[in-house]
Order: C-alpha cells, then structure tokens, then sequence
C-alpha cells in the first residue's frame, strides 16, 4: 500500500511537470534556465525555501539533535532565520544585477561587470567543485530515507530510477520542474512532520521528554566553545544562504524585485514545522526505537508509528525533496559548463551542453553515493564553505565602483584554500566557524588589492573577455 | 529627504540579529526547559514570527508603495 500512495504521488509531480511544459515546449535558452523572469512571489517562495524542507533537514536536522542535543539545533535553525533578512535586502539588489547583464548563471554576473575571464574561470570552477557532493547526497540521503521506510525501494535500482526521473523532469520542463514540484514536495513534507509530530503528543506530552533529554544529551545550554561555534556560523552560513549558485539561479526566476521582497517577508515563518522536527528527534533519543544512525531519527519513529499508507507519502516528500535539489543541481551545474566553462556555443549548442552535462553528473553523483559515500558525506560539509566566498565579489558588484577582479580572484581562492584547509585538518581557531575566517582573509585581499589598483569603472570595462 | 535605508535595516535586518545572534549567550544561560525544549531552542523559534513581522514591517511601511519597487 505504501508502495502504491508513493509512486502515485511521484505520479502527480510528473504531471506537475507537464503541466509547467504547457506553453513552453520549445523553450529559449532564458525560458529553460530562468523561465524568461517570469515568475511571480509564490513560485518564488517555494523555490527559495526549498532548502529548508529538503532531505537534509528532514535526515540532519532530527539527526543532529538526536547526536548533539541542542547546540546542533540552535546554529541548524539560526543561519536560515539569519539569511533570510539579508536575503531581503540583497537579493534585490543581485536580482537588478543579474537583468542588467542578462545573467543566467553566477559567473554570468561576474562576466557582466568586470569582463574579466581568469575571475569566471576561478568563480565556475568554485561552483562546480562545491556543488558536485551536494548531487550525491541527495542520492544517500534518499537511500537512507527510502530504504528506511522499508517500502522496498533501495540501492542503486532506486538511485538509477531517480537519476532518470530527474533528467525526464530536466528535460521536459526546464526550471519550471523544480518550480512546480516544490510546492507538491512541501505540502507532503509539511504533513509528514505533522502526521509523525501528532503521532509523537498522543504517546508523550512535550515538558515529560525534557528529563530523560537533560540525562541523554547533557546540558540545556550551550558551552562558551559551542556558542562561539553557534554564533560565527550562524553569521557565516546567514551570509551564505543566498550565495549557493543553485540559490541565485532561482533568484534569477523573479518577474520583480518586489516579486523577491514580498517572498522574503513569509520565509521566516516557514520554517514552523522545525519544532515539530525537533520534538520528534527529542522523543526518538529518549523513548523511541533503537536506530542503526542518529539520521534514522525522523524516518524510524514515522515507520513505527504511522499506518502504511501514511508511510508511502513520507516516502513520496522525502523522494521528491531530493528530485527538487537534483533537478535544481542539474539546470545550474549545466549551464556553468556549456556557457561558462566553454565559450562561443551558439545558444541551442549551450542548452544541448547543458542537458549533456546532466547525465554525466547524475552518473556521477549516483556512482559517489554508491562507491564513495563517507568521502561525499565529507566533501559535503565544505560546500557552505565554498560558495559563501562569493560574497565579496557579489557585493563588489552591487555597490564597488572600482573592484579589481583579480583581486576578487585571489580573494575567492585564498578564502576557499584557508576554510576548506582548515576543516579539513581539523584545526580549531577558538572554535570560530573556519568558513568565517576564509571570508574575512577573502575580504581583505578583495578589499586591499583594490585599495591599491582599482579596477575598471563599469563604463570603463574592456568590451569582451 | 532622509533615506529611509537606515531604519529599514535597523528593523529588517538589525533586530533579528540582536535577537537571533547577540541575544543567544544571554538567553542559554537560562538552564530551563519551556514546552519540552531548553529555553535557547524556544528562544529561536520564537523569532521564526519575529523576524517575519520585522520584514514585514520594512514591506508594509515602505517597499510595497516605494517607487523603484515598480520593475
């Protein structure tokens, strides 16, 4: 029974699909990535708080309590809560950016303002280095989710025919897939916590599980070593929410900056449902079932306790949140290769690249996850790390007359070399986020190299790369 | 006439980091739990409604009718 509410909900999301297709069958370039900028605040939302309801969160977010207690929660919540306001201000302001270079990518705003081809080169590689482990664990993340709730699916079977499903929503529709899909995969999420949530009060009331927490997880408050932690990645990662090139392709969607302002002001309050996350997490660590992974903690208590048929649309939220990231994945990794990495294709020749460069990245990303899944696990933890070091260059662009893109290079590199150096031996630095310090060495040499040779006014850039 | 920027970031983007960052080691070290979690977890949800009102409060005073929102 499970089995059958799955695939009919997976049904539905291809008849999202198609529906979102209607119109735009032969779609340009700008209507396949960007959807010509037509979309208006809802489609927006959905897109753009995707992060927030996705594998990740529903796997990590209980998973982290569940191992950690609260420090993991409170950092977990508060980057997304933090990037949200400054999403409202700047986004706007790289969405305006973005229409006046006509960018379809990142590394498109770059080319726009500073015609500088060393910076795209250094801005697409970063982009395509960080963002290829998030592919693979989407498909970890959706074996553990699937085959957690025991409906049969598991393996590479499931990861291949969710690699297929993912290039047929790519293909058909474009943009407009994920788009269209969001909003069916968060009404799913939104009552899967709900259904396991409720499931959860009827056995327990909330203030009875803080005991038998206090005894499992330690102390309710944070040490001075994790607030340190908590609050410079709250900061680092708040800055870095919108900086995912995944995230400002979305962006670049918008019919309006006002179309982005008014899908701000509600993202705060979306994320509701992590109480009920972390409710759910509290009673698998002090009543719930023995779990072979902290990452069991959501899955395992909604296959206790729900009836199969509810089981199956847990699995169909948890399916398509993955599917929604991995089609995303697909349209921005794409085109950074067939319009960014290789010049001088003709527009059909970079959508055909692009499509190209799809399968090749979801054989990838399903081989990693099969073959290599704690180095992917890893790598994934340097991908905030990563595309946070765009920042500076960003807001070079948005409000730095005279940047030096070579600086900004450096800068990028320099930032990405000290942060991910840093994790990955490690090295503590008083238990700041080391991501934080990468930016701030970023900074300084965006900030110096431009003190001392100023770049090129926009009027004043050479008129091609 | 004065920019309105400053306030707008005051309230859109000052206020929820004093609450969501600069508030966070005063409240830990409140060793209570409230509805089942540590009173630092209640604390952050709290401003899920907070910081939306706070945006919405830059959106409805000035953004929605501001004249370079029409693009």
């Amino acid at each position: 029974m499970a089995v059958v509410v799955f695939a009919s909900l997976l049904g539905v999301s291809l008849g999202l699909v198609l529906l979102g297709r209607r119109g735009h069958a032969h779609a340009s370039l700008r209507d396949y990535f960007v959807a010509s900028r037509q979309f208006g605040s809802v489609l927006l939302f959905f897109l753009s708080v995707g992060e927030s309801y996705s594998i990740g969160g529903l796997l990590g977010f209980p998973g982290g309590i569940y191992a950690h207690g609260v420090s993991f929660a409170v950092w977990f919540v508060g980057y997304m809560l933090m990037g949200m306001p400054i999403g409202y201000f700047l986004n706007p302001q790289v969405w305006r950016a973005a229409r006046r270079y006509d960018a379809l990518t990142l590394p498109d705003l770059f080319v726009g303002r500073f015609r500088h081809r060393p910076l795209e080169l250094v801005v697409t590689l970063s982009a395509i280095v960080f963002l290829v482990p998030w592919g693979a664990m989407q498909f970890v993340g959706l074996g553990v989710a699937l085959g957690g709730l025991g409906i049969g699916l598991s393996g590479w079977p499931l990861m291949a025919a969710t690699g297929v499903l993912a290039f047929v929503y790519v293909a058909l529709a474009g943009v407009r897939a994920p788009a269209y899909v969001s909003i069916l995969k968060d009404i799913l999420m939104i009552v899967a916590i709900v259904l396991v949530a409720v499931a959860v009060l009827h056995r327990v009331a909330p203030h009875d599980l803080a005991p038998g927490m206090a005894v499992v997880s330690g102390a309710s408050t944070l040490t001075p070593e994790q607030e340190r932690f908590a609050m410079s990645t709250i900061v680092f990662q708040g800055l870095g929410l919108f900086m995912s090139p995944l995230n400002m392709a979305f962006l670049f969607t918008a019919r309006s900056a006002r179309a982005i302002r008014r899908a701000q002001v509600g993202m705060p309050l979306y994320l509701f449902m992590f109480p009920a996350l972390a409710l759910v997490a509290m009673w698998a660590r002090v009543d719930g079932p023995p779990l072979a992974s902290p990452n069991d903690a959501f899955i395992g208590t909604a296959r206790m306790l729900l009836p199969e048929p509810l089981i199956g649309v847990v699995a169909a939220g948890a399916a398509l949140s993955g599917l929604v990231v991995l089609v995303g994945l697909c349209l921005t990794i794409g085109p950074l290769v067939s319009r960014n990495l290789l010049t001088g294709l003709s527009e059909a020749g970079q959508k055909r690249g692009a499509q190209c460069v799809t399968v090749g990245y979801l054989v990838f990303s399903v081989s990693a996850a099969i073959l290599t899944t704690s180095l992917i696990t890893r790598l994934n933890n340097l991908t905030y790390i990563g595309v946070t070091q765009f920042l500076p260059g960003v807001l070079a662009i948005l409000f730095a007359r005279r940047a030096n893109p070579g600086a900004i290079a450096l800068g990028i590199l320099a930032g990405d070399a000290l942060g991910c150096g840093l994790f990955l031996t490690a090295t503590s630095v008083w238990d700041i986020n080391v991501g934080l310090i990468g930016l701030v060495l970023n900074a300084a040499i965006a900030w110096g190299g431009t003190m001392l040779l100023p770049g090129p006014a926009p009027d004043e850039r050479p008129a091609t790369c | 006439m004065m920019s309105s920027l400053p306030w707008r970031l005051l309230v859109g983007l000052g206020v929820p980091f004093v609450g969501v960052v600069v508030c966070l080691p005063l409240v830990d070290k409140v060793p209570r739990y409230f509805f089942g979690m540590p009173a630092v977890l209640d604390w952050m949800f709290l401003w899920f409604g907070l910081t939306s009102a706070c945006l919405a409060a830059c959106w409805f005073l000035h953004d929605r009718t501001a004249p370079d929102e029409n693009d």
